[in-house]
């Protein structure tokens, strides 16, 4: 590894060191250290497939066109940063800010995030990332959610607002004078004041597989700078990151876009996901699929017609659970060869289970 | 991995694949460690292991300080070894002690100590191992420290014969209101038996730790059949 400098020693060892705490069924946390406040926070990340993503902005455009879909990814991406770094409160050093921009790019580019694995600064006030094979642009052709990473990263670390823009599907530039005060979104909730209510086991005569589990038995491999999954990538993501996609679709009223998207990007996995078993082993398979990736423990239950899924520690931060209920909508239909809509979606009041009832659609669309 | 015989003495462990993986066997005369969830075949394995022991003319024995004696013979009674097991214990060279819960108190002074001073025992195995560890803290009053006292004398005193141990372990890891007293730590080598259910349950066998053994790194697919617990096909040297 050869000698760091203190600079580096302490970037790497004391800042932004970063350990996998929890890896139990249904949950994965792994702490950081918060920017420059050294105060450790712990965030819970789920693993959520690329496709989803792509299906979700391929209907965008077509219902509201390329531009608008690219502003939409700008402002999401924006605020994951707000989800991401935890803002201490204290003003970084002007000589440190580069730094820790590179850093943060450095803990983006480990997710997957390949177009801020080669970041640079020319001069004080010009940034530029770039790079191939980055998640979910790779195949939009669009990388303006990672310039909006870029444009809060910026923001943040600098303390005023910076936009930044896309050259090319591969490059993200910022050229930025500090003129307004940067005011992050600060959300009132912390990363784990929800959904950990229980994470205590509950009681099930089967087992739930951990994330390690499925690295163990070679589910998940990681090669070129990501996560595969049956055949798939998959990018780990705070939990609260779906909650923040759903918010700005619903403002929008994109709502039931985002749902017949991810209900039909589900249903085609599903082809490679369960193409084998019964009913009774597709739903192990299922329930286990989300408990390996940071799901919850999901139990499911059939009440007449109605599929019942009882979900715990679910991962949820602001208690939204759509986004994940909508992909578990497309392997249930396929699974059982009907189409279902969700009935009702209730959540606990510490946001630590929820349920989901899926219905039959009454006429098929 | 090419298996190169090593000059640690081994005995095999009568799992046909598996001593492949550990270049020919446990090495003689440690204490080793079987691990894995319930269902995924440790006490099998652990028969399997005194019956291996007793084919070679060791005397072998079997502790189970969980089930009466009745479960061990409708365990035997499922597979085909069953009736060469049950034959070789009639000639003595093979032992089982099945212990009940009241009985708890007077393992480690008595059965672990009479184990020690009989030098005709070349293997041991103590199925589940996590019992001790109740023995030690109920009935012997002992805290935290005091049962991982208990274990490592238990261990010392193991190390110190001739026999080679086989350990079952419930858990792999501290958790779930149970505490391993690091026991992997104390292990001379770990087998660990998995299993993955995606649907289709998929059976591995991991060994995480085998000292003085260049064990092989992969996980390995293995089956329970009438023959026991089987390493796969497909493992190429």
């Amino acid at each position: 590894m050869g000698v760091w400098n203190i600079r580096d020693y302490t970037l790497n060892k004391l800042i932004f060191p970063r350990i996998l705490v929890i890896d139990k069924p249904g949950v994965i946390i792994n702490s950081a250290s918060a920017f420059y406040g050294l105060k450790q926070s712990r965030k819970r990340i789920a693993y959520f497939f690329e496709d989803d993503f792509v299906a979700l902005d391929a209907a965008t455009v077509d219902l509201i066109g390329k531009e608008k879909t690219s502003e939409l990814n700008y402002k999401i991406g924006k605020h994951f940063v707000s989800r991401h770094l935890k803002p201490s409160g204290k003003e970084v050093p002007s000589f440190l800010r580069q730094s820790f921009v590179k850093k943060a790019c450095e803990s983006f580019q480990s997710a997957g995030v390949s177009i801020l694995g080669n970041v640079s600064f020319e001069g004080k006030n010009s940034f530029v990332a770039s790079g191939k094979d980055n998640v979910i642009s790779r195949k939009t052709g669009d990388p303006s959610l990672f310039s909006g990473v870029v444009g809060g990263l910026l923001s943040h670390f600098y303390g005023f607002n910076i936009e930044a823009d896309v050259l090319d599907s591969e490059t993200i530039i910022s050229n930025f004078d500090g003129v307004e005060r940067f005011t992050p979104i600060l959300d009132e909730k912390d990363f784990l004041s929800g959904g950990l209510g229980s994470l205590k086991e509950q009681n099930s005569f089967e087992r739930y597989l951990s994330f390690k589990d499925l690295i163990k038995f070679g589910e998940v491999e990681y090669r070129e700078g990501k996560h595969h999954f049956a055949g798939s990538l998959i990018v780990p993501m705070e939990v609260s990151i779906p909650e923040v996609y759903v918010k700005y679709y619903r403002d929008e009223g994109l709502l039931d876009l985002m749902r017949d998207a991810l209900v039909k990007s589900s249903f085609d996995r599903s082809k490679v996901l369960f193409e084998s078993g019964n009913v009774s082993e597709k739903l192990k398979k299922v329930r286990n699929i989300l408990s390996g990736l940071g799901w919850g423990k999901l139990f499911i239950d059939k009440k007449g017609k109605d599929l019942v899924c009882n979900v715990f520690a679910v991962p949820v931060i602001f208690g939204d659970y759509s986004f994940q209920a909508f992909v578990l909508n497309g392997y249930l239909n396929y699974i059982f060869g009907k189409n279902h809509e969700i009935a009702s979606l209730r959540m606990s009041a510490d946001f630590s289970s929820a349920e989901i009832v899926y219905r039959v659609r009454k006429v098929d669309p | 991995m090419s298996v190169k015989l090593s000059k640690v003495k081994r005995e095999s462990t009568g799992v046909v694949g598996i001593d492949k993986m550990i270049q020919g066997g446990l090495p003689k005369g440690g204490v080793f460690g079987i691990s894995g969830p319930p269902g995924a075949g440790k006490s099998i394995f652990s028969l399997q292991f005194v019956l291996e022991g007793a084919r070679k003319g060791d005397k072998s024995v079997y502790i189970n300080l969980e089930e009466p004696r009745s479960n061990v013979d409708n365990m035997l009674a499922e597979f085909g070894f069953g009736e060469e097991f049950l034959k070789l214990e009639k000639k003595g060279l093979i032992v089982v002690k099945c212990f009940d819960y009241e009985k708890y108190s007077k393992i480690s002074e008595d059965l672990f100590k009479q184990v020690g001073e009989d030098e005709k025992i070349g293997r041991l195995v103590v199925d589940s191992f996590n019992c001790f560890f109740a023995s030690g803290y109920e009935f012997e009053g002992k805290n935290e420290f005091g049962v991982r006292k208990m274990i490592t004398e238990v261990f010392r005193n193991f190390r110190g014969k001739s026999f080679t141990t086989l350990l079952t372990l419930e858990r792999e890891e501290k958790g779930f209101g149970e505490a391993n007293y690091n026991i992997h730590y104390l292990v001379d080598g770990l087998l660990n038996l998995d299993y993955l259910d995606l649907g289709v349950i998929e059976r591995r066998v991991f060994i995480p730790k085998m000292r003085w053994t260049a064990q092989s790194k992969e996980g390995v697919g293995y089956e329970i059949g009438v023959d026991g617990v089987a390493v796969g096909e497909g493992w190429e040297e």
